[in-house]
């Protein structure tokens, strides 16, 4: 979860996805992107790796 | 131009809290709130007004055609509505520095925020400029505010009121709420904000609960630690330990997902703000405030992996909190780290850690969204903030508003609650 925290892999990464989004950036906001895509990285590293498979995500929060 | 209009006009060029004055209209029964005075954080919509969300990329739509939810009912209680209220673009922050408006001054020092991000709601009741706001709250956006601007705030039960004719951020974890000056005043407009509304596919279906006037009641309270005590300035441990006093909370309680949940409501955030705002990103995200420009590019951009994770995380949140709450009717943490930040603010240091401010300002109210419960902020006055407020969030379990609002009541009761209008808001005036 956390393999975008390294720059180089999250500017390969912004420049992989950034077209299947539509998004067509120019070096100066890949550059500014990928900074953000690795503070996301760090945050995805802090989440469980293992989680149960029968674990349902819960987009809609039901008590 | 009515006496309320004139005052804000007067203020508001300290104070950047509202972007927009409305006419007034009121419905025309006695109700409730007959005379009371209401503002709108501006993702509201607002018959004839445009809702902006904040935003630029907005402007040019056409104005709203009907009234959200929440309006018609605070209107259909007797409220009368004065104007919108600035915002981070797009609910898109905890500070309420719009580049493109301008920043919502705190009104108990000017020089500081309002918080965010419906700062301009909470300054705006902070100021005496209206009896109640409607705010929104995703990660926060009602806690921080409440605690920087020194005002009672409510963050129901996910799902508890309607969210028709509110401009979105993450639609599954955006909350409706509202601050007031008074328990008694913020009880009384959640109370009008229920009601069960078909138009809202993502409301639950429970009738309406009242909570009347809060009452004092036992409630079996205890103190978050871990992550909580660990980020908690010193103010706000003053705020919490006063708290926690006249609560009686001697105990200490663990959230051991915390770091985990708040990572997890960022990442859910990100995802679905990304994606609600793909569209605006291929061709106006020049137009954005660069505070969420790059942001919100790269969360448009954000593996489904990191959000589906982050919602199986919000699972096992829940079963932790659940837990929690068969111990205890309350939970306690502070609503901010600091008091209100300086407007500009960059980074601060926390438990020695140097943090982007803006994010920090959300890190106590941010791990506890993902589960959905109802909290309530009450506004203490530690002597270490200096004459600055720091809320603290009174977390109740799901579906029970009453008791949040129950433990606010009783904080104001004795005396170390309260909300006073601003001695900056312009008395001189």
């Amino acid at each position: 979860m956390s393999g975008l925290s390294d720059k180089a892999a999250a500017e390969a990464y912004v420049r992989a996805a950034a077209p299947a989004a539509g998004l067509d950036l120019d070096q100066a906001e890949v550059a500014a992107v990928t900074v953000q895509v690795q503070i996301m990285a760090g945050m995805a590293a802090l989440l469980p790796e293992a989680l149960a498979d029968d674990l349902e995500p819960a987009p809609r929060f039901e008590p | 131009m009515s006496a309320a209009h004139t005052r804000i006009k007067a203020l508001n060029s300290r104070l950047n809290a509202f972007t927009d004055l409305v006419v007034p209209r009121n419905s025309d029964v006695a109700a409730v709130f007959s005379g009371k005075t209401f503002a709108f954080k501006n993702l509201y919509d607002f018959a004839g007004l445009t809702t902006r969300a904040g935003s630029i990329i907005l402007a040019d739509n056409p104005p709203a055609t009907e009234d959200s939810a929440a309006v018609a009912s605070l209107i259909a209680a007797g409220a009368i509505p004065l104007g919108a209220t600035n915002m981070d673009e797009f609910a898109f922050g905890f500070t309420t520095e719009n580049s493109h408006v301008g920043p919502a001054h705190n009104p108990h020092d000017l020089s500081r925020s309002a918080g965010g991000s419906s700062g301009g709601s909470a300054a705006a009741v902070a100021a005496g400029l209206v009896d109640l706001a409607l705010g929104t709250d995703t990660n926060g956006s009602i806690r921080v505010p409440a605690s920087f601007c020194g005002v009672f705030g409510l963050k129901p039960t996910y799902g508890r009121l309607s969210r028709r004719g509110v401009f979105p951020f993450s639609t599954s974890l955006d909350h409706v709420g509202l601050f007031a000056r008074s328990t008694a005043e913020l009880a009384a407009g959640y109370d009008a904000l229920q009601g069960r509304d078909p138009c809202d596919p993502m409301q639950a279906d429970r009738p309406p609960e009242p909570v009347g006037s809060p009452q004092a009641r036992p409630l079996r309270a205890a103190i978050l630690g871990g992550h909580f005590a660990q980020y908690a300035g010193e103010a706000a441990q003053e705020a919490l330990a006063e708290a926690a006093q006249a609560l009686n909370a001697t105990e200490t309680a663990e959230l051991p997902l915390a770091s985990a949940a708040r990572a997890a409501g960022a990442l859910i955030t990100y995802a679905e703000a990304g994606e609600l705002h793909r569209q605006r990103l291929k061709t106006d995200r020049h137009r954005l405030d660069p505070l969420i420009r790059y942001r919100l590019t790269a969360a448009a951009l954000a593996p489904a992996q990191w959000y589906l994770q982050a919602q199986r995380v919000r699972r096992l949140l829940k079963e932790q909190m659940d837990t929690l709450f068969a111990q205890y009717d309350l939970l306690i943490a502070p609503a901010a780290p600091f008091p209100a930040l300086t407007i500009g603010t960059d980074t601060v240091e926390l438990n020695g850690e140097t943090i982007p401010a803006r994010s920090a300002a959300g890190i106590m109210t941010q791990p506890l969204t993902p589960a959905g419960v109802p909290i309530a902020v009450a506004p203490l006055w530690p002597a270490t903030g200096q004459g600055l407020p720091v809320g603290v969030q009174l977390i109740a379990r799901l579906w029970r508003e009453a008791d949040a609002l129950a433990a606010a009541f009783m904080l104001e009761q004795a005396g170390i609650a309260k909300a006073p209008i601003a001695a900056h808001s312009g008395a001189d005036l």
